[in-house]
């Protein structure tokens, strides 16, 4: 709908002069064809989140693919994540829907239970899928249809703050290998050394990856593949017993001190030096570290051995409206995205390793230095022996929510972990059975 | 008035029909009544706008609608669920308390403020200004935002206590704090009952307190048997606005939280809650359940107010 208005709203003025001379000669039939040739162009519209430079990136890319296909423009809306998912839904709802889409794996369900994508394998000719690993692909089919091509892989970091450890003299241990006790004591040996100035670590703690981990370094998963909970009560509650422990001790920033809202890395805890460390989707470690002019480094999280946690996951998701007006133009635009080395260029990794994997060794040769650090870390996972990652279920996105009240009601004492750990199961359920209902 | 319009159509009636004093009122007064309909006009527009959207609400609250697909009529189940929702029970619990804390205690502050401002103070219009900008900003998303760094873990607030030695809590982040943070917010936005308690106040005629002071009536005495009773109807308004008004509370729990009604559903207010609902579950039956909950609570306390009000709202005429 919008696209089809702002398309012929820019003909109007495009056509402006054309017309009014036309109309003076009685010619006016041939003033609306005289816009030039955005006139007969499909506009898409893309929806994502952004900083300003990732936005200007995207642009960057979807000027270079107008270039390329005059018939085709594309239109990017950008915003901070904290209102992206309000935005998405409130276009869904008034029937005006982007064409193509971020869509993170535990919303999927949710959007695709509702019938608001389109299934990607529908459109072979627009969208090649033939050089994609099956596997990559598993965690977005649903009932046998496609509903997000991944924009990369990516799995979950810690970044510390090299400056901060070279002044209170620390030395990280082996990160490979290193258990959740060194972690611990690691992190109150920096509160300690700073004189409480920095505290070891701020990491998000109801971040779901995180939690997946820990479910994987305890023999259970998040999620099983038939999409149930995988998770025990006793499990989440001893993560939250080690946060907590972490805290006590000092080696976690005080209760409420850490705001999550939307600011930029600068302003975060990590970027001001309140905090030493903090988890991040591996693939923003250039933008971290370029926030803090270089002094990061990207190391696993702790607890792999015996048992490793880890997933390598897609980092987001390319997803089509179902009510996309130009279903097939909008399926090639995710080929490019996808496909395409040259798409890749401005924007590198940034959305996470190509998942197509020729893409991938063209695209790591010629990444920057911190593109390098987490492509790097990526293969270095992707060759170890990891758990498998299921599509997460409908009704992941409210478990997620539910997560970070949970998490609060710790934070502050009002919950023990074991508590937490309790309703957190019982609130799962609820969210899953309704989601199915 | 407009009795001298239109002397040339009276002038025309003339010949076959002399016009009686009285037609030609009735005829100005249809004039009238058709102009008051004219500059009416906007409204019913506007009331098509609420009409309509009401009637969808109530139609919808009977059905399982996620806005993507047609909705199916489910009966009561909305409804039931919503007093089997344990998060419904906990946005209730979050607006009820804001409601019953904030609007008494802003009430009582504007009175007494505008009371003060009754004694004849010097620069009246500019402390009425002062006092009175509040409200008329408070519920934009600017302040809240102001309010969310000003309380902040490190903000204004936390550094002045610190000055002192006090480590401050996050009145923000802490969920024992951020309702407090809220109520706060609201109580600060007084002015506008205060400005209608100012002209109530003027109403008063000076004669009765001169008549008491000299029957040797003191402060309390005046206030209670003079103040209090010709304020009533004034008093009365403005509880019956201040109730409504934060029963409705939305921005400020949106802007707070980021629009999850957190830390932990500290400040999920119910209209928050429904929000949730419709546009992030996208579950709009559900929603509008909800909304035509909240509409019969308020209209109950609205009604209650009103029957209450015959005991002690006292109208002067």
């Amino acid at each position: 709908m919008s696209a089809r208005s702002i398309s012929r709203r820019t003909t109007l003025a495009a056509g402006m002069a054309t017309a009014s001379a036309a109309a003076l000669t009685g010619c006016s039939r041939f003033g609306a064809s005289g816009g030039g040739t955005d006139a007969d162009s499909v506009q898409l519209t893309v929806m994502t989140w952004a900083d300003a430079q990732r936005a200007a990136d995207l642009e960057t890319v979807f000027a270079a693919y107008h270039e390329a296909n005059p018939g085709v423009t594309v239109k990017l809306e950008w915003m901070d994540v904290g209102s992206y998912p309000d935005k998405l839904n409130t276009r869904f709802a008034a029937g005006n829907p982007p064409d193509v889409m971020f869509i993170v794996g535990r919303w999927l369900g949710e959007y695709a239970s509702r019938g608001a994508l389109a299934d990607l394998s529908t459109y072979p000719d627009q969208l090649d899928l033939s050089p994609l690993d099956d596997s990559v692909l598993a965690s977005s089919r649903l009932d046998g249809k496609l509903y997000g091509v991944p924009t990369g892989t990516t799995s979950p970091g810690l970044v510390y703050n090299t400056q901060i450890l070279g002044d209170a003299g620390l030395t990280l241990p082996d990160t490979d290998t290193w258990t959740w006790q060194q972690f611990h004591d690691f992190n109150v040996a920096i509160t300690e050394a700073t004189g409480r100035q920095t505290y070891g670590t701020g990491y998000y703690i109801p971040w779901p990856p995180t939690i997946s981990q820990w479910a994987g370094q305890h023999g259970q998963s998040l999620y099983t593949e038939d999409g149930a909970l995988g998770m025990s009560a006793q499990t989440l509650a001893e993560y939250f017993e080690m946060t907590v422990a972490l805290r006590d001790a000092g080696g976690y920033a005080p209760a409420g001190s850490l705001d999550d809202q939307g600011t930029t890395v600068e302003d975060s805890a990590l970027g001001k030096g309140f905090v030493a460390s903090q988890t991040i989707p591996a693939n923003v470690f250039a933008d971290y570290n370029s926030a803090l002019d270089g002094k990061l480094t990207l190391v696993r999280l702790p607890g792999e051995v015996p048992t490793p946690g880890y997933q390598v996951t897609p980092t987001l998701l390319w997803s089509q409206a179902s009510a996309s007006p130009h279903p097939e133009e909008a399926a090639a635009l995710i080929d490019h995205l996808t496909n395409d080395p040259a798409s890749f260029e401005v924007r590198s990794a940034g959305l996470g390793l190509p998942v197509n994997p020729q893409v991938a060794t063209e695209v790591a040769a010629t990444l920057p230095p911190d593109g390098q650090t987490f492509a790097d870390f990526l293969i270095g996972l992707q060759d170890e022996d990891l758990p498998p990652y299921y599509l997460e279920p409908a009704g992941a996105g409210e478990i997620a929510n539910n997560l970070v009240s949970i998490a609060t009601e710790v934070e502050f004492g009002r919950m023990t972990p074991q508590q937490a750990g309790e309703k957190f199961v019982t609130d799962a359920q609820a969210s899953l059975d309704r989601a199915a209902s | 008035m407009s009795t001298s319009t239109t002397p040339a159509a009276a002038g025309a009636l003339a010949p076959d029909r002399p016009p009686t004093l009285r037609r030609r009122r009735s005829s100005a007064a249809a004039a009238e009544e058709r102009a008051a309909y004219v500059f009416l006009l906007p409204w019913f527009v506007g009331l098509l706008f609420t009409v309509i959207p009401f009637g969808v609400s109530l139609y919808l609250a009977f059905t399982d609608y996620n806005l993507l697909q047609s909705p199916q009529l489910v009966g009561l189940e909305n409804f039931t669920r919503v007093f089997e929702d344990p998060k419904a029970e906990t946005s209730a619990r979050v607006t009820l308390t804001y409601t019953f804390v904030a609007v008494p205690i802003s009430l009582v502050t504007a009175l007494a403020v505008a009371m003060l401002l009754n004694k004849g103070v010097r620069g009246l219009k500019f402390y009425r200004s002062v006092f009175y900008l509040p409200s008329l900003i408070g519920t934009s998303v600017a302040i809240v935002m102001l309010w969310r760094s000003i309380f902040g873990y490190g903000g204004v607030v936390n550094s002045f206590l610190g000055f002192f030695g006090i480590e401050g809590p996050g009145w923000v982040t802490d969920p024992d704090w951020a309702l407090v943070t809220l109520i706060t917010l609201s109580i600060w936005t007084f002015g506008a009952s205060m400005v209608i308690f100012l002209a109530g106040l003027r109403q008063i005629p000076v004669v009765y307190y001169e008549a008491a002071a000299v029957d040797g009536a003191g402060w309390w005495r005046q206030f209670r048997s003079i103040t209090v009773p010709l304020l009533s109807p004034v008093i009365f308004f403005n509880l019956v606005l201040g109730l409504i008004g934060s029963l409705q509370t939305f921005t400020q729990g949106f802007v707070f939280s980021g629009g999850t009604g957190g830390p932990a559903e500290s400040t999920l207010f119910f209209n928050l809650y429904l929000y949730q609902q419709g546009f992030q579950r996208f579950d709009m039956g559900y929603a509008s359940a909800l909304a035509w909950v909240m509409f019969i609570v308020i209209a109950f306390f609205t009604a209650l107010n009103f029957l209450v009000s015959k005991w002690w709202v006292f109208y002067d005429d």
